[in-house]
């Protein structure tokens, strides 16, 4: 432990030997963090990551490294994005430095022609990765034709990254470390996989903006999907939007609705969840989920999150932004969520400090099996403080109701 | 600093020779970093660094992955054969196949993911079985299974016996040739 402590401590001194970097177009950005548990010890580790940049006109090409103790040198990953001539391109390659393997390469160029935007992405998964080997590209054609917005992707053996699909992590399964990529390689050296073509700007009367989806893959229809965004009940304080989708593998209709009330400073999100029948297409009811409340006035911001059906319906974890999201989603995006927390009252302040913003966030969950005092879970404080334009410090504590379970603590320092 | 002394010292004729050099010198740089990446990448695919290999498939379960008292294991397969995935059968009453530690044996909740449903489970203090099949056509590949549970302790272990597995293709038959993988031996892993 001593010998990696040391370690360490040497990697940041070289670290800040770099700000000579900082003349020109260079740029860096390091960022230190600890965990401990309540007795003291090393639990979450000490991780570090360097991400370093230099910007050649338009193009910044970047270089981001992540250690941990403990696992070592976790990840290394390259990239660049900018403006070349009338392409926008963007890469990333991905390496696992201690296992020395390739992991992930995505390239995506972007080019508006005639009034039409052409993307073209390509991804390669390694070996190494559990789902790989894979590669694919895929071709996406977007723009205008009247009112109408059309836009076609087609599939070569890769998905991207859109409202219905959410691209692939690739996950350090020890420590569930994640590095998100909007192209997904599914299929390894195959031709056509999928085409979805989706026309928006379909206007009814009081529906708002209408947006028909249809998915196709190489064995015919995969599924159809309606979106009604906005739709208009009269009443002008409140948001609408509501989607129906058939899974023509699955047989099977998901109605998705979505209400927002906005009055002055408050806003409610009511969360339903459509109850079908015994018999196919039969639609039972609606149901409340959930709802949120959110207040913000000055800096100062206010919610309340409450799991009504909390067989359907769960609160996703800080990481996952601390939403309301219906079982079935979670699992399908993969976000980590608490099963039996039941309530989150949420205060957050943010304000000028002086060097830049600093912030305090106070997260408390209620449990549905009643605990300590009114069924109080867990609560954690988290503060971030920014020293300069430079400089930002953080620290975060976690209390249980069987007592302090974690403090963390980080540095970030820019050049 | 040395080149900027000649520039501001020498003849219009000298600085305008100092520049095109310095420019030559710059693109011979560009080309030649270029050129090395070029021949880098070339190796590197030649070498088989970017192709694709052949693996049996693959049944990846997963690291416990902990947060406070929740936890939860993702249970995935990669490339299965003759359709894909349509069942999978662990152990069975009495034989349980998967053992747990540091886990509460009556919090284990089961998802199915990507079609799969949950037939039939039973946890006790010895382990667990689990019968689940596809609602739909077989995954060939991606998770199958979610499950999440109360962590009791500081060491939290969810192992699966590989002998008490039996996987069925969605056309019909049993997939006898096939691989367990944890995340001891898949360090990463792509969802």
């Amino acid at each position: 432990m001593g010998g990696r402590t040391i370690g360490v401590l040497a990697l940041g001194i070289a670290l800040f030997g770099l700000s000579g970097l900082a003349a020109g177009p260079w740029s860096a950005e390091w960022t230190a963090g600890i965990s401990l548990d309540p007795d003291s010890t090393l639990s979450g580790g000490v991780e570090s990551t360097f991400l370093l940049g230099y910007a050649t006109g338009t193009v910044l090409w970047t270089s981001d490294s992540e250690f941990r103790l403990g696992v070592g040198y976790l990840w290394q990953e390259f990239g660049v994005q900018g403006p070349v001539g009338a392409f926008e391109v963007q890469g990333d390659v991905l390496f696992g430095p201690s296992t020395t393997d390739f992991l992930y390469a995505q390239a995506i160029v972007r080019l508006r022609l005639a009034g039409v935007d052409v993307g073209f992405f390509y991804a390669v998964l390694g070996d190494a990765v559990l789902g790989g080997p894979a590669d694919g590209a895929v071709v996406r054609l977007a723009g205008q034709v009247g009112g109408f917005e059309i836009a076609s992707v087609t599939e070569l053996g890769a998905r991207i990254e859109d409202e219905e699909f959410h691209g692939v992590d690739i996950v350090h399964g020890a420590t569930g470390c994640h590095r998100h990529y909007a192209t997904d390689p599914v299929v390894p050296g195959e031709g056509f996989t999928g085409e979805k073509l989706s026309v928006g700007g379909l206007g009814f009367a009081r529906m708002g903006n209408v947006r028909a989806i249809v998915y196709l893959v190489a064995d015919g229809l995969e599924c159809l999907a309606a979106k009604f965004e906005d739709v208009d009940l009269g009443i002008s304080w409140i948001e609408t939007d509501l989607e129906f989708a058939y899974d023509v593998e699955a047989k099977n209709v998901a109605v998705t609705p979505s209400v927002a009330v906005h009055e002055g400073l408050l806003c409610v999100e009511p969360h339903l969840g459509v109850y079908f029948g015994a018999r196919e297409w039969e639609i039972a009811g609606f149901g409340l989920g959930g709802v949120a409340l959110v207040s913000s006035w000055g800096g100062a911001t206010i919610r309340s999150l409450t799991v009504l059906d909390p067989g359907r319906f769960v609160i996703t974890t800080q990481e996952y932004g601390s939403v309301i999201e219906s079982i079935e989603d979670a699992v399908e995006n993969g976000d980590l969520y608490y099963p039996d927390y039941w309530e989150l009252l949420s205060i957050e302040f943010v304000w000028g400090g002086c060097g830049g913003q600093d912030r305090i966030l106070v997260d408390t969950y209620f449990n549905r099996v009643p605990s300590g005092v009114s069924g109080w879970a867990r609560s954690s404080v988290e503060t971030s403080v920014e020293l300069s334009a430079a400089t930002d410090l953080s620290v975060r504590v976690a209390v249980t109701t069987g007592g302090v379970e974690r403090v963390e603590s980080g540095i970030t320092l820019r050049w | 600093m040395c080149m900027h002394a000649i520039y501001v010292q020498g003849t219009s004729e000298e600085r305008h020779s100092l520049s095109s050099f310095v420019r030559t010198r710059r693109a011979c740089l560009l080309a030649g970093g270029a050129l090395g990446g070029a021949i880098v990448l070339g190796l590197a695919a030649c070498g088989g660094f970017f192709a694709p290999s052949t693996e049996l498939p693959t049944l990846y379960v997963g690291d416990v992955q902990a947060s406070g008292t929740y936890g939860y294991v993702l249970v995935a397969v990669v490339d299965m054969p003759a359709g894909g995935l349509a069942a999978i059968q662990f152990g069975e009453v009495g034989s349980a196949a998967i053992a747990l530690s540091d886990i509460d044996p009556a919090s284990v909740e089961i998802e199915g993911v990507n079609g799969f449903v949950v037939l039939a489970e039973a946890f006790g203090p010895v382990g667990g079985a689990v019968i689940a099949a596809s609602g739909a056509d077989g995954v060939v590949g991606g998770d199958i299974l979610r499950f999440t549970f109360t962590v009791t302790g500081d060491n939290p272990m969810f192992v699966v016996t590989k002998a008490s597995v039996r996987l069925a293709s969605d056309e019909g038959e049993f997939v006898t040739a096939w691989t367990l993988r944890t995340s001891a031996d898949a360090v990463y892993i792509a969802r």
